[in-house]
């Protein structure tokens, strides 16, 4: 199991403790422990995070091959939107603890539905692009041992109109595969979301209600992404 | 000389025990920064990049003498701030100003916003009486985007990002020239990062400050940086204006680290090839001969291993005995190598 991981003299190694090891090489360790029972869902939460982004490419790919190899379909959660477009199919966003949108990772990324998932994608640098003001998402995530009434995401919603206080919107599918958690009408946000008008940075940073508690970052901002083997023409990287 | 800070062969050298030797046995040195040269203009931002274990951060702490450094550091006035004492540095230190990495355990819990965003005021200003320091801090406040009647809070009623605004109000109270920001995002939420980068962006114009900007993230480096410098082993790979590295980058190191930051477009994403790197960074106590990156560059020959590639002059500077772009035939070297 070491040498599918990739850990180069896998027999030489098997007695080293883990502090001998280096990140990626302990990450290779814990994939290893996870397949030994050969799974039929694999659960990664941020296996990446800790890592620096070269070795988060061999990670990935990794995870990759070994999906395709097992034949197991697989749950990646994690903040980068990068690593959900390279090795995932489907994709679901997460705020306040319940799923906002969700659909195949190409149309979410090309005409996002949801206004939090506009301003993530919006809030991104990006190496490949000039982008000259980053569009923050204003305010702070909501504190989950209050929840809010209304949708979790109204306070710092640019599309937040009545209603959005009181009333949680339920999931609803709206395409074939798509469905989201929103008041304001599809047409709506993405006609906005073209016009892409700047929000100011600083609007609400400090409304917040003190003892904010921060959850765990996956349920606050993540973005989880769902990926089946079985589904046909894979996107996972080779 | 009318740079900020112009520095000459900076080297930061630990004296460290080999694991498992004998008390006795003299100790090894760890050389974590290994000459580094680079010169800051006046309100530029200098991005620092480089994997985990590069150097990035010990070169932070040497700048402001948090560790012993030798080299030279010439200030605008050209003063070197290495061979000052402690004494002389402490009117420096207040031109130069650090924002740390975890917002959190950089501030004190037993201390009031307030204490804490004046502390560095009192500092260098004793004679400033109580309510004019309130004051100033109060307007910092208002400046980073916090309430200025929060200031008798404590830290831990803050989020993660507005606690890096509470280390940024400190670290400007005193008016520096330079502020060293040592991965200041890389703990935050991506939406409560963009807010943090575009106030560092809008102060920066507002009081002309220069910035060097410590991370391991390539994309908030492209955009918040003027100049960016690529450190690997504690020694500069490659380092030039913003534009011309990112599309233009001449050393395979810099090549291999863009290829595999994941961009949030899935058309790009699947179909780009990354350059693989193979294994991990060698041991900075026992660095490779010759050029330190020889060992997971895709383009290493015989010279590679023989003579240390020194820094090219000009705008654009690459060490390297073979820059250039990497072929697509040295690139499916590397994957047959990685994958063996």
């Amino acid at each position: 199991m070491l040498d599918a991981v990739r850990i180069p003299d896998a027999k030489g190694r098997i007695r080293l403790f883990p502090h001998e090891f280096s990140g990626g090489m302990r990450q290779r360790v814990m994939i290893a422990m996870a397949l030994l029972c050969r799974p039929k869902l694999l659960i990664a939460d941020e296996p990446t995070t800790a890592l620096d982004v070269t070795v988060q490419a061999q990670i990935m790919a990794l995870l990759s091959d070994l999906q395709r190899d097992f034949g197991m379909a697989m749950i990646l959660i994690t903040h980068d939107l990068g690593v959900v477009a390279g090795s995932c199919e489907r994709v679901a966003v997460m705020y306040g603890g319940r799923i906002r949108e969700t659909g195949p990772v190409r149309p979410i990324f090309a005409d996002p539905t949801h206004p939090y998932t506009q301003g993530l994608l919006d809030a991104i640098p990006r190496v490949d692009q000039d982008d000259e003001e980053l569009r923050a998402i204003p305010g702070q995530p909501p504190n989950m041992s209050r929840p809010p009434s209304g949708c979790a995401f109204e306070p710092r919603c640019p599309y937040r109109r009545e209603g959005c206080a009181s009333i949680d919107p339920p999931l609803e599918a709206f395409a074939p595969g798509r469905a989201r958690a929103c008041h304001a009408p599809v047409a709506e946000v993405a006609a906005r979301h073209m016009r892409a008008d700047p929000q100011p940075d600083l609007v609400a940073a400090g409304e917040a209600l003190p003892h904010d508690d921060t959850l765990p970052k996956g349920a606050v901002a993540g973005a989880g992404a769902a990926g089946a083997t079985q589904t046909p023409g894979s996107e996972a990287k080779p | 000389m009318s740079d900020l800070l112009s520095v000459r062969d900076l080297r930061v050298t630990f004296q460290l025990r080999r694991e498992g030797a004998m008390p006795w046995a003299a100790p090894q040195p760890l050389r974590a920064v290994n000459g580094v040269d680079f010169a800051l203009a006046p309100g530029e931002t200098l991005g620092v990049v480089g994997e985990s274990g590069c150097g990035k951060s010990t070169l932070a702490r040497a700048l402001i003498g948090l560790v012993p450094a030798t080299g030279q550091a010439e200030w605008i006035d050209g003063k070197d701030l290495l061979a000052l004492t402690p004494r002389q540095m402490l009117a420096y230190r207040q031109d130069i100003q650090m924002v740390f990495q975890d917002p959190l355990a950089s501030l004190n819990p037993r201390m009031t916003v307030g204490q804490i965003i004046a502390e560095p005021l009192t500092t260098h200003r004793p004679d400033l009486p109580r309510a004019q320091v309130r004051d100033r801090v109060k307007a910092m406040m208002d400046k980073v985007g916090l309430l200025p009647n929060q200031i008798n809070r404590y830290p831990h009623e803050f989020s993660g990002g507005q606690c890096q605004r509470i280390g940024i109000a400190r670290a400007l109270i005193v008016e520096p020239k330079l502020i060293i920001c040592d991965e200041p995002v890389s703990a935050l939420d991506v939406s409560i990062q963009a807010q943090v980068i575009n106030l560092l962006i809008r102060l920066q114009k507002d009081l002309g400050l220069a910035l060097i900007f410590i991370a391991h993230d390539l994309s908030v480096v492209k955009h918040i940086s003027d100049r960016v410098m690529v450190l690997y082993l504690g020694k500069v790979m490659e380092t030039g204006p913003v534009q011309a590295l990112y599309s233009n980058p001449q050393h395979p190191y810099t090549q291999a680290l863009l290829s595999a930051v994941p961009v949030p477009d899935p058309t790009i994403e699947t179909a780009k090839t990354i350059v693989p790197l193979a294994g991990d960074l060698p041991s900075p106590m026992n660095p490779p001969s010759g050029c330190v990156f020889r060992t997971r560059c895709p383009r290493a020959r015989a010279e590679c291993a023989a003579s240390v590639p020194v820094l090219t002059v000009g705008d654009h500077q690459v060490a390297c005995h073979f820059p250039g772009p990497l072929t697509d035939a040295e690139i499916a070297h590397a994957r047959r190598t990685e994958a063996a």
